[in-house]
């Protein structure tokens, strides 16, 4: 009876047939392995991490220098114009180095050089993703918008640019994207947008020659002549003897209606370009043939309106003859000088002087129509244009 | 305290365990897969270095397959392949059990044919490692049968996880794949699992997605007509797909047994000759989705790469190496994808993404049409892409790849890998439906087999004197297949009563598993010719009973009375008391 009432195992006492050492033990054991189990998958785990992470480590400074390697390699590609060899490399170098902005742009200037315009695109979008106002990357964009001809897009991203985040010391290099974002307004007739930008401009130009030269001329271009000669002025007070500012400030002042600057600024240009001599002859002629010119006296201007009225007189034959659609108006303009000839001569003019008036504004009228139906005459005819318009500005 | 609380002490430790043990897994899951890819990557710079010649892309596949192929022949015969029909082999029919050598083997082949330029993926090497670690791990502790099986799917998900750092579809994946039911209790643990290995992979390869996708929309709901077209054509490829390299894996197969350890050598040689004309095609080939992706293909190569990855994946895994079709699926969804996305916004510029839309979309779509996990495939490209807009275009393309997929493929390509091995894995419904009874119960052990080199003659007369209707030929180890009495009379009238028995056996032969319910035994019973072989899954060959309807019908009559069914041992057993024709002197 003693046997039965004790475990087989370990000799204890049996409670309702179970040994509670036993099972204490047994509990235990499995604690305990539970604990060691645990614990050296925990520290395997722990070493398999560090190992993996020096692994991982090594291996992305390798794929680090590969990147680097294809980089080069597409650098040379590119540097000795082989744009296929140099896209594949690129690419290969931004597919291992993700995240590298020089690769990635490299590429794009890859892809553009090879005119896959989309391509480039989509890279330089990829990139702008994580920095939108990185001013570089939107230069690009706008010069890909700009070769697609795609007018909103390269404005926008020009925009984008030349407010983007530029640093202190890059203040030249903003001046010049704004001036090429001018330039790409003119080419595409937005003299408005381009005029507000130029403000801008002028407001922190410095003040050496070339850069109020250059203000000055794109000033010119906008069709804002004033601001031009004040720029061109700016630059002549830095150097006199600035050719290019010379001839700006002439061609300005020539714009403004300014005949005796425009003389001056262009007669000291030196060697004249065929634009210069032009404006130079015109000037001249506008001075020298304006019969209403103040200080003349009364046979000066009658000479000098029939001198005019002659030459208008010539232009509207010819004009006739060559466009004889506009035989007709030009009859009328005919039977008018014929009907105000004679109140040209010196005795008439002494008796009613306001037909020097009559005669110019004539004068004017004839050779306006015979330039839109014949197109631009002899420089005296355009100088004949430009007296009778700022006299019939007058005028009015 | 009682044995009864003792034991259920017991169970919530082990429970308790169980749950530690799948953040323990999830850890060392996603350390396998950062330690597997960096593996490749230096092995891949070690045979190609960095711009390889010509010479060298041709020999090195050849050189390394030589290896592998002794090694796969002959030290790790069982890793071979993807490793995912593998690790779902385990969990179905080996509970869980996956030997420690195969995880081994599976990384050190994996690593060298992948890295040798094979083009095929990392993500199946990376499951069977992670599930093999994990059936390890459990069965060292040691855990109960059931918990060490439960640890398998846990390992997959953890190493898919880390291995494309998409923990959502990962658990999916388990859950859809592996284990077959999206209702499965393991959803906590494979969560827990995938979670730990995705920080794991993180901390070490930082947040990095796998693709790098610019934002896409759906530009305008006529787009989707687009997509459909996609779905489509992605249905087709995968197809294609699947039925080359079923076809050109069951050629492989018929070759003479000795010529296995050349075979990845004879893939080697094709592989080697076609990155020599385009070295686009070697081993994982992500960095040319990420271009595809980009807008960084033209059509051309697009078009030229899906074709010559398809060719290159199906010769790599058909010729026996180690490695997965995950990569290569997403590899051609994106280059058809991208090439249908060049047609359609060169046709409709304003109304139409870009191709990268359309390549990220293929990849889903082959994906679904190829892995047939349509439910990972969605959430795997959301999660890459992180992108709500993707998701319509995306589904309806993945469904009809998935449909057109399996109207013509009907068994996946996993399982018809399997079935090429003779593994039977148990279906979808099998597994859930709740039968009366299943082929187990009503099996007999009563089995005529006849041996194949028997004369029709000597058979006819056996039939005559037992009155059977069909005749099992083969041994038990090895069925070949099944003749009817109605095949062997109309042999003997046509005069060839000398010929092998052999000779009248059809390719295809209707069997049946043990797990099979009610009606799929009778349906199948009713295609025989009145004795359906019961085989096992994990061997198609190795007969374990036969079914026959006068068994069914005594065991309805005798079902009340009956007091048990036939156990998985007995029906093993049974087939001891077989009777068997040999060949007469």
């Amino acid at each position: 009876m003693a046997d039965s009432d004790s475990c087989p195992r370990c000799g204890g006492p049996l409670v309702d047939t179970h040994c509670q050492e036993c099972e204490r033990k047994s509990e235990s054991t499995f604690v305990h392995r539970e604990i060691v189990v645990l614990v050296v998958l925990s520290t395997l785990v722990a070493v398999g991490f560090v190992l993996t992470r020096a692994a991982a480590g090594a291996n992305r400074a390798h794929r680090l220098r590969d990147a680097a390697a294809w980089y080069d390699a597409g650098e040379r590609y590119l540097a000795g114009g082989q744009t296929e060899p140099a896209i594949r490399a690129l690419r290969r170098a931004t597919a291992i180095d993700r995240d590298s902005r020089t690769y990635r742009l490299a590429l794009a200037g890859g892809l553009a050089a090879d005119r896959q315009d989309d391509a480039a695109r989509q890279v330089l979008l990829g990139v702008r993703e994580s920095t939108p106002e990185d001013p570089e990357l939107n230069l690009r964009l706008a010069r890909l918008e700009a070769r697609d001809e795609n007018v909103t897009g390269a404005v926008r991203y020009y925009q984008s640019a030349v407010y983007g985040s530029w640093s202190a010391d890059r203040g030249d290099a903003r001046r010049q994207v704004r001036i090429e974002l001018i330039r790409y307004l003119l080419a595409h007739e937005q003299r408005g947008r381009a005029l507000s930008e130029l403000l801008v401009l002028s407001g922190n130009l410095p003040d050496d020659v070339q850069s109020q030269t250059e203000a000055g001329q794109l000033f010119l271009e906008a069709g804002d002549a004033r601001r031009a000669l004040d720029r061109f002025r700016q630059a002549l007070r830095g150097d006199p003897k600035s050719m290019a500012a010379l001839a700006g400030a002439g061609e300005a002042a020539f714009e403004v209606g300014d005949y005796t600057s425009a003389q001056r600024y262009l007669r000291a240009v030196e060697p004249a370009s065929r634009h210069v001599v032009d404006l130079l002859e015109i000037a001249d002629l506008v001075l020298t043939r304006d019969p209403l010119r103040p200080g003349l006296s009364l046979r000066q201007r009658q000479g000098r309106i029939t001198v005019g009225f002659r030459r208008a007189l010539e232009v509207l034959d010819e004009c006739a003859a060559k466009q004889p659609a506009s035989r007709g108006a030009f009859e009328s303009l005919r039977a008018e000088a014929s009907a105000l000839e004679p109140d040209l001569t010196l005795g008439r003019v002494r008796r009613t002087p306001e037909s020097i008036d009559a005669g110019l504004n004539l004068i004017y009228r004839i050779e306006q129509r015979a330039g839109d139906a014949c197109g631009q005459g002899s420089p005296f005819d355009r100088a004949l244009l430009l007296i009778g318009a700022r006299h019939d500005a007058d005028r009015q | 305290m009682s044995l009864g609380s003792s034991i259920q002490q017991l169970r919530l430790r082990e429970h308790q365990l169980f749950l530690a043990l799948t953040i323990v897994v999830g850890v060392l899951a996603g350390l396998s897969a950062v330690l597997f890819t960096v593996a490749i990557d230096w092995t891949t710079r070690l045979f190609f270095g960095l711009d390889p010649s010509t010479a060298r892309l041709f020999v090195v596949p050849v050189a390394v397959s030589l290896v592998t192929g002794v090694l796969l022949a002959w030290v790790f015969p069982d890793v071979r392949g993807s490793g995912v029909p593998q690790t779902e082999a385990a969990y179905h029919l080996h509970s869980g059990v996956i030997p420690g050598r195969v995880p081994l083997g599976k990384f050190v082949t994996g690593v060298l044919c992948i890295g040798s330029g094979h083009s095929m993926g990392r993500e199946g090497p990376s499951v069977q490692i992670g599930a093999g670690l994990a059936s390890v791990v459990g069965r060292w502790v040691p855990l109960s049968a059931a918990r060490v099986k439960d640890l398998v799917p846990v390992g997959a998900a953890g190493a898919l996880a880390a291995a494309f750092n998409t923990p959502v579809a990962a658990v999916l994946f388990a859950l859809e794949e592996i284990i077959g039911d999206m209702n499965a209790t393991l959803l906590g643990s494979t969560v827990v699992a995938s979670v730990a290995s995705v920080v794991v992979e993180r901390s070490i390869l930082g947040n990095e997605p796998l693709f790098r996708v610019p934002a896409y929309h759906l530009q305008h709901p006529i787009e989707l007509l687009a997509y459909a077209a996609l779905g489509i054509l992605g249905g087709v490829v995968s197809l294609v797909f699947c039925k080359a390299l079923l076809s050109l894996r069951r050629l492989f197969m018929t070759l003479p047994r000795w010529t296995r350890v050349w075979q990845p050598a004879i893939g080697g040689l094709l592989i080697g000759a076609i990155l020599v004309f385009r070295p686009e095609v070697m081993g994982v080939g992500y960095e040319y989705v990420d271009q595809a992706l980009n807008g960084g293909l033209v059509f051309k190569t697009m078009v030229l790469l899906c074709v010559l990855k398809l060719v290159a994946t199906t010769v790599s895994y058909s010729s026996g190496n180690a490695g997965g079709i995950f990569a290569p699926s997403l590899y051609i969804g994106a280059m058809a994808g991208g090439a249908v996305g060049t047609i359609v916004h060169r046709l409709a510029p304003l109304q139409t993404a870009d191709a990268g839309a359309y390549a990220l979309v293929g990849m889903g779509t082959l994906f679904a049409g190829i892995i047939r996990a349509p439910m990972t495939s969605v959430f795997m490209i959301f999660e890459i892409t992180q992108d709500y807009q993707i998701l319509v275009p995306l589904m309806v393309a993945n469904l009809l790849s998935f449909l057109i997929s399996r109207r013509f493929q009907p068994v996946p390509v996993y399982h018809a890998l399997l079935q090429q091995d003779h593994i039977h894995l148990p279906s979808a419904a099998t597994r859930v439906a709740p039968a009366s009874w299943t082929a187990a119960d009503v099996m007999g052990s009563d089995v005529n087999l006849v041996s194949p080199d028997v004369t029709v003659q000597q058979v006819w007369e056996a039939s005559g004197r037992n009155g059977t209707p069909a005749f099992l030929v083969g041994t038990p180890e090895r069925l070949v297949g099944v003749v009817s009495a109605q095949q062997l009379a109309a042999a003997m009238e046509s005069g060839r009563p000398s010929e092998p028995i052999a000779t009248l056996l059809g390719a295809e032969m209707v069997h049946a598993h043990l797990d099979h319910p009610s009606e799929t035994v009778l349906e199948r019973l009713a295609q025989s010719a009145g004795v359906l072989p019961i085989v096992s899954r994990d061997d198609a060959q190795r007969v374990l009973g036969v079914v026959t309807f006068p068994q069914i019908m005594l065991f309805m009559r005798t079902r009340r009375a009956a007091s048990g069914t036939t156990s998985f041992a007995d029906a093993t057993t049974s087939v001891s008391r077989t009777s068997q024709i040999q060949p007469g002197p």
